[in-house]
């Protein structure tokens, strides 16, 4: 939205306030921040301190001047086009209703600083989804998960974003193991209980030395009329090392991370594209 | 386009200061440690009460209906989505 070349209308009118600040008081570089704007893109007010004070303040002062303005100084001169953004939409469009789809939450064994945690999703469509269990649904029945799908999540989702998202993720060369079985431990009429087990190795020397090598348990409930799962967890616990691109680790030595999976709701915030779905090869 | 979108079209947001920290020493995952580490990763309810805000997921969602009921936006913008991974 910020580079020239993106000529969508939600662009162009970003571009028009994008990196002014009406407060200078602890602010992060770029186009990074919070803004107050008229629906026309006027800037009302702008900052990009983490500090709530300054936030606030900011706020008020954008009301204050959005007071002062006259209609036609707030407003499009005509109803914005709900498809004059469609860019965005590209990967909200692959949202999979009928399939699974996970929040993966990462922190750390132990704080390094604030913040330690951070928040992505996992994407599988329904016929994904419907691999995670084995084909015959019987107690004591076990079944390995796809390879491809496995290494999917080592690659894009088991990754060290507790600070900050890191903008890279494993290569293909860089899973040295990736396993994970499921096991039928009940079947109660529609209900299907599994539990997950497994682990995974991912490593790189070039252009960073980083890894991860994470033990996988879990457990998760399938609705078979339903085609659907109704509970799920994954947890991966392990040794994370190395530093990434821009993921604010300062620490590189090794350290327990831990990353879990959870059903995610169903509000727009949770229908958020995984960071590298563009790798899924949807 | 690969950065930034999220807005509000309302105000009141409540960031957390100060937090205790943790002095969690569980080490490998076991069976017997599954439900620590779990807890352990999980956000609290605090660190989520941001999400409680409507936030529009998109800046152009926000405008079509600030235009509409001729409100002022607030956008958060950040290397990522504010609401996910940043």
């Amino acid at each position: 939205m910020q580079k020239e070349f993106c000529q969508d209308q939600d662009a162009l009118l970003f571009r028009k306030f994008a990196k002014e600040r009406t407060l200078n008081k602890g602010n992060r570089g770029g186009a990074q921040g919070h803004y107050a704007v008229a629906p026309n893109g006027e800037l009302l007010a702008a900052s990009s301190s983490a500090d709530p004070k300054v936030l606030v303040e900011m706020m008020k002062q954008g009301l204050t001047k959005w007071a002062t303005l006259s209609r036609e100084q707030r407003l499009l001169p005509k109803p914005p086009d709900p498809t004059a953004a469609e860019n965005w939409r590209r990967k909200e469009k692959l949202y999979p209703d009928d399939g699974l789809v996970l929040r993966v939450v990462a922190r750390d064994q132990t704080r390094e600083r604030w913040p330690d945690s951070n928040l992505d999703y996992a994407w599988f469509r329904k016929d994904e989804a419907r691999t995670l269990l084995p084909a015959e649904l019987k107690k004591g029945a076990k079944h390995n998960l796809p390879s491809e799908l496995v290494h999917r999540l080592a690659r894009f989702h088991l990754l060290d974003n507790v600070h900050a998202l890191n903008y890279t993720f494993f290569p293909k060369e860089a899973i040295e193991k990736a396993r994970l079985t499921s096991t039928v431990v009940q079947v109660e009429d529609d209900l299907v209980s599994l539990s997950f087990e497994g682990e995974t190795r991912a490593s790189i020397v070039s252009p960073k030395i980083i890894g991860y090598e994470p033990k996988l348990l879990g457990r998760a409930t399938f609705n078979v009329t339903e085609q659907k799962f109704v509970a799920f967890e994954l947890l991966a616990v392990g040794m994370r090392w190395g530093l990434g691109n821009c993921n604010q680790r300062h620490n590189p030595d090794p350290a327990l991370m831990g990353i879990v999976f959870t059903l995610a709701g169903d509000s727009p915030a949770e229908r958020l594209p995984p960071a590298f779905i563009s790798r899924y090869g949807w | 386009m690969t950065f930034l979108r999220a807005l509000m079209l309302m105000v009141g947001i409540i960031l957390p200061t100060a937090v205790a920290a943790d002095e969690f020493q569980e080490a490998e995952l076991t069976e017997a440690n599954y439900a620590k580490w779990r807890d352990h990763v999980l956000p609290r309810n605090w660190e989520l009460s941001y999400r409680k805000i409507p936030w529009r997921t998109s800046f152009w969602d926000a405008v079509i209906e600030a235009q509409a009921r001729d409100k002022p936006i607030l956008l958060w913008a950040m290397n990522g989505h504010p609401l996910c991974n940043t």
